[in-house]
């Protein structure tokens, strides 16, 4: 009886892990990822950039939901008016560091929509999920760096109906560097951040505290992103 | 009773009801004041008398530089309220909602006094400051307005201009520099109402120590000298920047809004705001609320002409 516990524990355990995607770790950036001294072109390119929006992660049954929603409604009317400021800009920069650092860049036009690209045949530890080697064809890049922002929102977090944190502004995302060639990862860097309100925070309309955190949060993602290539 | 059985049992009207007031619950009360038109700024004249009126206490008051990006934060467990009946949830929830803000109160109170802790080097020195004094030789260094005085807390007014002071100081975690929180209630000669108008928020940022200065010697030599200085020079400062034209004209600038960079200490602080004014070592900008900050130029920043 003791041992038929053991083995449903067991396999019980085993197949929850099995559910679980295994996190990408980091790979940190090194003199040797851009390895200048061949004939390699990089491309740069960014995903499509998500929707201002705000979050309401903990309100999790439909009626603390509607509630949550409408306390938070004029934050999210506000919230969904915010601009990008230059951050479709950021390839342009990073392109321009690793031009810096001897590398020939190409940097791609149009935003990627990742959805849009078929999964990698293969799947494991440091490789790309998706197939960019429609790029290599069109591009003639052997490598391509994708700055990939999932997330610019305001966050506050609920217990059903009762938030548990003032709201906050979030900047979620990675950057990688994946060979075309055999589909690795050569860096990758997830990227979170977020600020407070500096003081009071509900301030509607205009919500001045946050909108300066939100602000915020976009430049600490981009020094977060360009920081490996201007060392 | 579990939510999705009150949520399926609730007639229409009083679910609505129900999230009107759980939404009403879990918001933060409409403040007082907010749609009301900012009162006309005037600058004070080069001639004009002013007096700087003190608060009651005498003892400045100094705190750590804090940093609430990791308050909060957890997303609580989901749970059943033990609801008999919709008051039964209402009196749930409200005792949930009571808890928690309770609960946060205290985390931000522990992360304020952990703040706080980078000031006990320097308590002998900042137990023997005093307002008055640190007031009196600010007024000597400010630039603006003709012949100016401190006033006590309870003083009668005179005539001139009546400016009521409120300053906090905050030391840096890196104890490298000392920012200034100063709220101001201007009075114009003619105004004698009782009720204070709208309290003027200026902030300024003292210029980073040079790398390699240890903070413990710096602020403490010589029976804490420096720190003095430094809080008279963020007090002065701030009384120029609040009482000038630049404050005046600010109501009406319409200059663009840029992420400003500067150091806070040995670390890069952000706002967005609008410059007004750049000095070879200082920015004096207007942030969105409309407060007035001086903060330091960020080391590589470009300067104009004349400047080293």
């Amino acid at each position: 009886m003791k041992s038929t516990f053991r083995i449903a524990c067991a396999l019980f355990a085993a197949l929850m892990t099995g559910c679980a995607a295994v996190p990408q770790t980091p790979i940190p950036f090194t003199p040797q990822t851009l390895d200048t001294t061949k004939a390699t072109k990089i491309g740069v390119a960014m995903a499509t950039l998500p929707v201002v929006d705000t979050f309401l992660p903990g309100a999790g049954c439909l009626l603390c939901l509607a509630a949550a929603s409408i306390a938070n409604s004029s934050l999210t009317t506000h919230t969904q008016t915010l601009p990008y400021e230059d951050l479709p800009q950021l390839k342009t920069e990073v392109a321009e560091l690793l031009r810096k650092k001897g590398a020939e860049v190409v940097v791609i036009p149009e935003d990627l929509v990742l959805k849009d690209y078929p999964s990698a045949a293969n799947k494991g530890p440091n490789l790309g999920d998706k197939d960019f080697s429609a790029l290599k064809t069109k591009y003639q890049i052997d490598r391509l760096l994708v700055i990939h922002i999932t997330g610019l929102r305001m966050e506050r977090t609920y217990a059903n109906y009762i938030p548990t944190s003032e709201p906050k502004a979030f900047l979620y995302g990675q950057g990688y560097i994946v060979n075309l060639g055999t589909n690795a990862y050569e860096w990758y860097l997830p990227v979170q951040e977020k600020k407070s309100a500096d003081g009071k925070w509900d301030e509607p309309p205009k919500f001045p505290g946050l909108t300066n955190a939100y602000f915020q949060v976009i430049e600490l993602g981009k020094d977060r992103f360009t920081k490996p290539f201007s060392e | 009773m579990h939510f999705a059985l009150l949520f399926n049992r609730l007639p229409g009207p009083l679910l609505c009801a129900a999230v009107a007031v759980l939404s009403l619950a879990t918001s933060s009360p409409a403040r007082a004041g907010d749609a009301a038109p900012p009162p006309p700024l005037r600058a004070i004249g080069p001639q004009e008398a002013w007096s700087l009126r003190l608060p009651e206490a005498d003892k400045p008051v100094f705190q750590g530089v804090v940093n609430f990006d990791s308050a909060g934060n957890s997303t609580g467990n989901a749970f059943m309220y033990p609801a008999p009946g919709l008051v039964g949830l209402l009196v749930a929830v409200a005792a949930h909602a009571a808890i928690e803000s309770s609960t946060q109160r205290n985390q931000r109170s522990q992360i304020q006094l952990q703040a706080d802790q980078v000031l006990l080097p320097y308590q002998p020195v900042l137990e023997s400051l005093s307002y008055r004094e640190l007031a009196q030789k600010a007024l000597e260094r400010t630039a603006h307005g003709g012949e100016k005085q401190v006033a006590d807390f309870a003083s009668q007014r005179g005539a001139g201009w009546l400016v009521e002071s409120n300053a906090v100081f905050s030391m840096t975690q890196d104890a490298a520099a000392i920012m200034l929180d100063h709220v101001l209630v201007i009075r114009a000669p003619d105004d004698v109402s009782s009720t204070a108008g709208k309290p003027r928020f200026v902030r300024v940022v003292s210029i980073p120590a040079p790398s390699g200065t240890v903070a413990t010697e710096r602020w403490t030599a010589n029976q804490g000298e420096a720190l003095k200085q430094q809080s008279i020079q963020l007090l002065a400062e701030s009384l120029d920047v609040a009482l000038g034209p630049l404050a005046a004209a600010s109501a009406e600038a319409e200059r663009p809004y840029k992420t400003i960079r500067y150091p806070l200490g040995n670390v890069e602080a952000m706002e967005r705001a609008q410059v007004l004014k750049e000095s070879c070592d200082r920015l004096v900008i207007k942030t969105l609320r409309g407060d007035l900050m001086s903060v330091p130029r960020r080391a590589g920043q470009p300067v104009g002409a004349g400047c080293s």
